[in-house]
């Protein structure tokens, strides 16, 4: 997907230009400014109600100024509003960023990570021009219509349909768990057109407008308190054939793609899942005297060699080629950092950790405490990417499974969300 | 020792009392933040549990540290939200060591009767370093003033019980609620199912209980008290997670079987019970060390203070993991536990602490 510029501007000049731009509109963040501002670890925001509206229009109204400016998508090609630069001018842009308090746009994060590389990868030219742009300067939110209350893990086991009807389809079915779902304009839905027993082959891909009657969304509140994951119900949806992405029964393909880049998503260093957690973690030892502590010197020496493994694990994974799995290891390598953030911020807190004692920097690790299990599970749990490794990467034969009634073939991790 | 009879007897009146009694959800324990003084009162008349180590003199049930922490267990695994913790855990103890005293002998009384919630507000127990409040002996008696930063059941007391500092001595003091110069404030925690509160205290009357070694001894008890308290509901907690996921992975069908099939599933599974017995050896050991020397004492009880805590804390976040997306809401108890674990395993072990008391004690002992 990348278009490699050869007389675009060099890594320093990106950087200098997302400096200038940057300086002229936001404060610095930490650790300059360490003490003032948010203080959030966590980068998924916790607000509700109003509070979020208000948030998202923040977000939305800087991510237009930031793709007029040419800044939003680097690494994108131009023809639909991209840079058309390299991953590697992308990553340097989103360091840069990470160095100013810019508004959190966490909920762009599915349509940039997630649904916008499998529209450019498997959408129609009209699909691509109709909502990258779009994706990308913030107008639409996008969410994933992937999860239902039977198929999480075993995701080839959805049963939400898509029927035949004149030259469209009609959706009925129920999905779960579909992050930004509530604020979301486009859906990228997966729906059975074929028989179940045919499992992953079964499957078709589609944009679906959430505005559209018979979409009924109702936000599921999760244990931080924030409401961003919702039930979705579709009922009667009529989805014109125009919106379908790939082959009719192709949807397979299509979900790993996106399976893929949500969980490198989760290994990318600049993924917005977390602020600058070692920094701050540092910036926390410090400011409570804990880094006297031979211990907790030792905790914050492995926190930042963590952070230097999982970033040089992003940037091999860009060479690296599809058979490696590099996003089941950066995202195995990620949920178990985060979980150890958690324990260093818990050593150097200690009860403070509990209670709310209203010092900057402190509560914001106990949100992370609360928010880092959903890490293991969302965008294939733990397990299935220890099934992916073991079974794709090493070679080692599938775990037997029951057979499917009507089938003989056994489900392998491969079909599933493997997802799932 | 009570029987194992009697053990099993206690247990179950116990977790049908307050399994009944206790709010399943987030949402209804929110609405159930007031003191509950029905159930307090029940626990008390129904059961006796308040008095369970209470001499029968004084109206207790005179049963040993074993069926306390039997019921604390209990407690825990139903994530029981009242005082109980801080008063028959920490209180009573410490009032235990007093008992010559006449007010203390009443103070007892009325907790075993259920009349009474005396809790214990202690800056050092949730701060290692936090200054206590300052007593003054003034013309008008004596007067207390400073701030507990986070008092555990705070609002819900009828009292609190203050070690202070009194000219370099320490001093054991009674608030009454409602006394002058004495206010709580909720605060916001992690745990949801359990009310802390900063203690603000100003030129507060106050009334000595004790002073100097009777009154390190009774903060001494008070200590040991809650943290063999804390620890055994962390077991409670660690039992009640893991039965429920267990429960929840023989039911959970993915790729056309139970979840609980899937051999990465049973690993951790046992695992986690594995864990959960090393956290009930560690309970045990520290509650049948309590009569020993001081370093093996203290040094079993820093065991079951790191042991215990961790164990929860472990086991709770597994088991929001393997419920998959639906541990992850607000509506599903599992991350109930998960957040008492939490704030119990901080409460129990911080910056270290018991790891260095127990090298320092055991390097006591060897050389002993
Ligand atoms: C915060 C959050 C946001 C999410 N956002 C989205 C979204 O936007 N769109 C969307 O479609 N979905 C979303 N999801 C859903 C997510 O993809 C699923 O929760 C996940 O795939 C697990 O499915 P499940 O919840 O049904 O759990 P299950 O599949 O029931 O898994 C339960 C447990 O069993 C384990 N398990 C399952 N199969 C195996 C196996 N073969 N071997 C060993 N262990 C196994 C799992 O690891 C897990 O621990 C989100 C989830 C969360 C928590």
């Amino acid at each position: 997907m990348t278009t490699t510029s050869t007389a675009g501007p060099t890594l320093d000049e990106i950087a200098a230009e997302a400096h200038a731009f940057l300086a002229a509109r936001v404060p610095r963040r930490a650790p300059a400014n360490l003490g003032a501002g948010p203080d959030d670890v966590m980068g998924v925001g916790l607000r509700r109600g109003d509070a979020e509206l208000a948030e998202v229009e923040a977000a939305q109204t800087w991510q237009r100024d930031l793709f007029a400016a040419g800044l939003a998508w680097i690494d994108g090609p131009v023809e639909y509003g991209g840079r058309g630069l390299t991953e590697a001018h992308r990553n340097r842009v989103h360091a840069v960023l990470r160095e100013y308090d810019v508004p959190n746009t966490a909920c762009f994060m599915v349509g940039h990570d997630i649904v916008g590389p499998a529209i450019l990868a498997h959408g129609t030219e009209e699909q691509r021009a109709a909502y990258l742009p779009g994706i990308w300067r913030g107008d639409i939110i996008c969410c994933q219509l992937f999860s239902e209350p039977g198929a999480g893990s075993d995701l080839a086991s959805l049963r939400t349909s898509a029927r035949r009807a004149g030259d469209g389809w009609v959706v009925n079915g129920q999905k779960v768990w579909s992050s930004y779902a509530h604020l979301a304009q486009l859906g990228e839905l997966l729906a059975r057109t074929g028989d179940p027993a045919d499992r992953h082959r079964g499957i078709t891909a589609f944009l679906v407008d959430m505005d559209a009657p018979g979409v009924d969304v109702r936000p599921l509140r999760q244990i931080t308190g924030a409401e961003h994951f919702n039930e979705v119900f579709l009922d009667d949806v009529a989805v014109p054939d125009a919106q379908r992405i790939g082959e009719v029964d192709g949807g397979w393909p299509i979900a790993l793609t996106t399976l893929t880049s949500e969980r490198s998503l989760m290994g990318d260093e600049h993924n917005g899942l977390m602020n600058d957690p070692v920094r701050r973690l540092y910036a926390l030892a410090e400011s409570t005297g804990a880094d006297a502590d031979p211990v907790v010197r030792e905790l914050l020496a492995e926190a930042w060699e963590r952070e230097q493994i999982v970033r040089e694990t992003a940037r091999r994974s860009l060479a690296a080629p599809a058979e490696d799995q590099s996003g089941s290891v950066l995202k195995l390598m990620s949920t178990a950092d985060m979980e150890f953030y958690v324990a260093a911020a818990t050593r150097i807190l200690g009860p403070r950790l509990a209670v709310d004692h209203g010092t900057w920097g402190t509560f914001a690790w106990s949100q992370l405490l609360l928010g880092a299990p959903a890490h293991r599970i969302a965008g294939g749990s733990d397990e299935i990417q220890k099934n992916i490794i073991a079974e794709r990467v090493l070679g080692l034969p599938r775990d037997p499974r029951p057979p499917i009634p009507g089938r003989s073939t056994t489900t392998t991790t491969q079909r599933s969300r493997g997802p799932a | 020792m009570i029987s194992a009879e009697e053990s099993r007897a206690l247990r179950e009146a116990t977790r049908r009392f307050v399994r009944a009694s206790t709010p399943q959800s987030a949402d209804d324990h929110e609405a159930a933040a007031a003191a509950d003084r029905r159930t307090w009162t029940g626990m008390a008349r129904r059961l006796g549990l308040q008095g369970v180590r209470v001499p029968e003199e004084f109206g207790g049930t005179g049963l040993d540290l074993e069926a306390e922490l039997v019921v604390h267990e209990e407690m825990g695994g139903a994530l029981h939200g009242g005082p109980f913790l801080p008063v028959v855990g920490q209180a009573v103890p410490a009032l235990l060591t007093l008992a010559g005293d006449e007010r203390a002998r009443t103070m007892l009384a009325e907790i075993t009767a259920g009349t009474s919630v005396v809790v214990p507000a202690d800056a050092r127990w949730y701060e290692p370093d936090a200054a206590p409040p300052v007593l003054s002996d003034g013309a008008g008696g004596p007067t207390i003033s400073g701030v507990v930063p986070a008092v555990m059941a705070g609002t819900a007391a009828d009292g609190w019980l203050v070690p202070a500092d009194a000219g370099g001595r320490t001093a054991l003091a009674w608030v009454p609620a409602g006394t002058a110069g004495a206010a709580t404030e909720p605060m916001t925690t992690i745990d949801l199912t359990r009310g802390f509160a900063a203690l603000r205290l100003q030129d507060a009357a106050a009334v000595v209980l004790a002073r100097g070694a009777a009154a390190e001894r009774a903060r001494d008890a008070m200590e040991t008290g809650a943290a063999l308290a804390l620890a055994a509901e962390c077991v409670g907690i660690a039992a009640e997670a893991l039965d429920l996921t267990v429960a929840y992975v023989k039911v959970r069908e993915q790729f056309g079987q139970v979840i609980g099939a899937f051999q990465g599933v049973k690993h951790q599974l046992a695992d986690l019970y594995v864990t959960l017995e090393s956290a009930r050896s560690a309970l045990a050991f520290a509650a049948r060390s309590v009569g020993e020397s001081p370093p093996l004492r203290d040094a079993a009880l820093a065991v079951a203070r790191r042991r215990c805590g961790a164990a929860a804390f472990r086991i709770a976040g597994e088991a929001i993991h393997l419920h998959g997306g639906i541990g992850f809401t607000w509506e599903h108890r599992v991350h109930l536990y998960y957040r008492r674990a939490k704030t119990n395993q901080v409460l129990l072990d911080s910056g270290g602490g018991q790891a260095r008391t127990i090298a320092t004690n055991v390097a006591a002992l060897y050389a002993g």
